[in-house]
């Protein structure tokens, strides 16, 4: 055959691809699949009396999972996953909301300066989370004006802070999550066919009409790696809850952490991650039926 | 004129032997056989998917004929890979290297086969001028327009004194007037070099307009090879007729004294090989006139007659014949007159 | 295009929201009193001290350290796994499998990524101390994430190539190596480049994979603001974002233009 102006045959073909092929593959396999595997392993054996692991099969980490303790059934752990899907939820829709606004802005620049504005959309997405976080921790800080203004109005104690609480988990989720949606759709929004808009207005469709008809439907590539992008990571989310959320409103992230840290259970830290991993596939799943034509990345 | 060594005249520089090639159940060339003399302009013409180009890439060396073999001055080029043939290609989209200058792009052939630095140095010079691109010898491919682009990489190909030269395709990007001038060019240069072109088009007057012999393709087979004049004026089949330019096919019964039409008997100058079948006149063929002529005449109505300046296009009743004459104000619709279909241009059609 | 002002009012007031953090961090940067909120005064002591201070100074070393010793192996690997994907005629399987491998690591949560290395670097402990938490076992988190976006982006790139390229530099007489010295490697470059500016990027702003893996004496730049804010920040941690968020800002502008040529 010939392949790529190469007169070669597969067999020659194979035998030179596998060079370029395995170190990629071997690495990912030796270091992301393998270790995954022996996650799963883990989350079967027990936890012994010194924190270590003890090779003994149970389920009894799954069960716990599911709120199933030494004390009876309680709400704690599943109250923690739903807050996590909850938390998620919220973020990406907000994160929807303030993207359309300004993807069609950024989109409705002259072409020489749209990049520039786009640039400014990135700059923060590379800048470190940790840095981006911490900034939040001392603008809701309680001598802080924005804490200042809301204890002035009766909504805060008087020195309370605006964080640690829930709003400040959302507020750095944000921030966090933002630039995911407005990238993916604002390459949807500037490839947008306005002749469809005109049309629209043409036929004297309401504002809300024109948008829902004519300029929705075009942005939902984009919106779907948008949302995709956010929903999943966001799930998963260490940082923000742990810096801005305090201890009474911990996420899975949190939770995974703590028994890798603090309480040393490895086990359960490991069925924990697989309870986040199956919501992350289902998510994947649905967006592989939603978006199969756009790219991840 | 001497830096391009003509190949030896042996007669026959280039055969193609029995080429099949199958994609999985589709067969794009079922067994095609061709000898193409040093020295010669040849044109694979058909539409798309006749396989033209799945032969010119099978004599690249781009695509391994399922059977069959390309043979070039006695040797046997099927097991060579396409670096190792003395035969270079102008692809449709032209393919220069973005990232090298027009000066680069040209001495690539050169330096992928380590010539030494003088001798790269003259032949790009030579490819330079004979396709007038010394002005953009700096430039890269982006910053050149769709001609230069052409000539680029047509200067890349020959500047290697390939065997056989093939072209496919490489005036479909431009716009019809600057096609018109390439064409001229094109023919100039390679009776110029003396060099074996071979063109790939499914364009008949591209075809018409620069080749020696055009070898019309269709659905993987060669349909009928000749001189521009050979297949325009004795097409063997209704395909070829009808492909290269415009025929009146007109059906009927052999006759003892030549042909049956419905609108008549026809007197032609061979006897055809069938009972029932076709003979083709070109509308241009056609002669209109107020008398009878002596032979073939056919008594006429008008029934449409369209002015288009260099010409006239009139539409004639019941025999339903398609003429093209030189402009008459006269001529109208529902006008009776008589139509001469000539002996010699009336073409028997094998099938 | 015509917008309702009202889009632009909220897209700017988006856009201050985004870089309020920031901002609020720079200003403190430059703020006299070491403890506190208000502002007293303007100083670029605390850049000063950014400068002599060991403990920034190693983690700085070492975050750099880290990421440009990740990046230079996910590169190559990523390259050569984005030819192998794109240029040869796998089985339409094998495809789909090396496909799920390529999408693993951009898939997976960072937390459960970072999880799985804890307990497989455990495991590889009790063959080699090579696996004691550190640099090395950094370095191998990070390649692995990195590859995917590596091999992402020179796919993007072969992708847009086509096969014409490589069947004239073969019309004409170029062999395999000449063919991959002259032609394919010069034409990828654009997206090795990006790729590479990705994985440094990424490898600079990890901050959960680096948390997981890393050792006592292998602290980067983020987990050493992100001890440091559980013990209180100081005005030099706030000089020292800024500084991150400058490189950052340098990065980005200079990605951009290499990519929009």
């Amino acid at each position: 055959m010939v392949w790529f102006g190469e007169l070669t045959t597969p067999a020659q073909l194979y035998r030179r691809g596998l060079w370029f092929l395995l170190p990629a593959v071997v690495w990912i396999l030796g270091l992301l699949v393998i270790p995954g595997l022996s996650l799963v392993a883990l989350s079967f054996a027990e936890r012994g009396q010194y924190g270590e692991v003890v090779w003994n099969f149970t389920l009894e980490n799954y069960a716990r999972l599911l709120g199933f303790g030494l004390f009876g059934w309680s709400p704690d752990t599943v109250l923690i996953l739903l807050r996590s899907l909850w938390v998620a939820f919220v973020t990406t829709l907000i994160c929807v909301l303030l993207a359309y606004p300004l993807a069609f802005f950024i989109a409705s620049r002259p072409p020489r300066t749209r990049y520039l504005w786009l640039a400014l959309v990135i700059i923060p997405f590379w800048t470190n989370l940790v840095i981006r976080t911490y900034a939040w921790q001392m603008l809701l800080a309680p001598d802080f004006p924005f804490a200042k203004l809301a204890q002035t109005l009766g909504l805060l104690a008087p020195d309370a802070g605006l964080y640690p609480s829930p709003l400040a988990v959302y507020i750095g989720m944000i921030t966090a999550f933002l630039p995911f949606v407005v990238m993916p759709l604002f390459s949807s929004v500037e490839r947008l066919d306005w002749s469809l808009v005109e049309a629209a207005q043409d036929l004297y469709a309401s504002r809300v009409r024109t948008f829902f008809q004519a300029v929705w439907p075009q942005t939902l590539p984009g919106l779907t790696v948008g949302v995709i992008l956010t929903f999943i990571p966001a799930m998963g989310m260490f940082v923000v809850p742990d810096l801005l959320g305090g201890a009474k409103y911990l996420l899975v992230g949190n939770l995974i952490q703590q028994q890798f840290y603090a309480s040393r259970d490895w086990p359960y830290g490991a069925a924990v991650s697989l309870g986040l991993m199956v919501m992350t596939l289902v998510g994947l799943a649905l967006y592989r039926r939603r978006g199969k034509d756009v790219d991840l990345v | 004129m001497t830096a391009v060594a003509r190949p030896p005249a042996t007669g026959k520089s280039l055969s193609i032997e029995n080429v099949v090639k199958r994609f999985g159940d589709f067969t794009a060339l079922g067994g095609v056989s061709l000898e193409v003399p040093s020295g010669e302009f040849l044109t694979l013409l058909g539409p798309s998917g006749c396989g033209k180009t799945t032969l010119l890439r099978i004599i690249a060396g781009l695509e391994v004929p399922t059977e069959g073999r390309v043979v070039l001055l006695g040797q046997d080029l099927t097991p060579l890979p396409a670096n190792r043939r003395p035969v270079n290609t102008v692809f449709q989209s032209y393919a220069l290297f973005p990232h090298l200058t027009v000066r680069e792009n040209i001495a690539f052939g050169l330096k992928s086969r380590r010539m030494d630095k003088q001798e790269v140095e003259r032949r790009v010079r030579y490819g330079l001028e004979i396709l007038q691109l010394e002005k953009f010898a700096e430039r890269l491919p982006h910053q050149l327009s769709g001609g230069q682009r052409q000539r680029v990489a047509l200067a890349r190909a020959l500047v290697n004194e390939p065997q056989v030269l093939l072209l496919d395709e490489p005036m479909s990007a431009l716009d019809a007037k600057l096609r018109a001038e390439v064409q001229v060019q094109l023919r100039r240069l390679q009776q110029q070099l003396g060099l074996t072109f071979i063109l790939v088009t499914h364009d008949q007057d591209e075809a018409m307009a620069v080749s020696d012999r055009i070898a019309l393709m269709r659905m993987g087979h060669l349909e009928q090879v000749g001189t521009p004049d050979e297949v325009y004026e004795r097409p063997r089949t209704r395909y070829a007729a009808e492909f290269l330019g415009a025929a009146n096919l007109i059906k009927g019964q052999r006759h003892p004294m030549g042909f049956e039409a419905p609108f008549g008997k026809l007197a032609l100058n061979r006897t055809p090989p069938w009972d029932e079948g076709y003979v083709a006149i070109r509308p241009e063929r056609v002669r209109l006139s107020e008398v009878e002529p002596r032979q073939n005449g056919l008594r006429v109505r008008v029934r449409e007659a369209v002015y288009r300046g260099a010409y006239q296009e009139v539409w004639l009743e019941p025999c339903d014949l398609r003429v093209r004459t030189a402009p008459h104000p006269t001529l109208q619709a529902g006008q009776e007159l008589w139509a001469e279909l000539p002996v010699d241009s009336l073409v028997v059609l094998d099938e | 295009m015509r917008l309702n002002p009202l889009i632009g009012i909220t897209a700017i007031a988006t856009l201050a929201f985004l870089y309020l953090p920031m901002l609020a961090v720079a200003v403190l940067s430059f703020n006299k009193t070491r403890y506190g909120l208000t502002w007293s005064g303007f100083t670029w002591d605390w850049y000063g001290r950014l400068f002599s201070n060991p403990e920034i100074l190693e983690a700085a070393r070492n975050t750099f350290l880290l990421a440009a010793l990740s990046t230079l192996v996910a590169t190559v690997l990523g390259t050569l796994f984005a030819i192998a994907l794109e240029r040869y005629p796998w089985p339409r399987k094998s495809q789909g499998f090396l496909e799920n491998i390529l999408y693993l690591p951009v898939v997976t949560p960072d937390i459960i990524f970072a999880v799985a290395l804890v307990v497989a670097f455990g495991a590889f402990r009790m063959v080699s101390s090579l696996f004691e938490p550190g640099l090395f076992t950094m370095i191998l988190g990070h390649v692995t994430f990195q590859i995917a976006f590596v091999a992402l982006t020179v796919r993007s790139r072969l992708k847009s190539l086509g096969h014409d390229l490589d069947e004239a530099a073969r019309d004409l007489y170029a062999s395999y190596g000449y063919y991959v010295r002259r032609v394919l490697l010069p034409l990828l470059m654009p997206g090795i480049v990006a790729g590479a500016m990705l994985a440094f990027t990424l490898s600079l702003d990890d901050f959960v994979i680096s948390f997981f893996t890393a050792g006592p004496t292998s602290q980067t730049l983020p987990l050493l603001i992100y001890a440091s804010v559980r013990r209180g920040v100081t005005p030099e941690i706030h000089a020292l974002s800024t500084l991150i968020f400058l490189l950052t800002v340098l990065l980005v502008l200079a990605s951009e233009r290499l990519t929009r040529r």
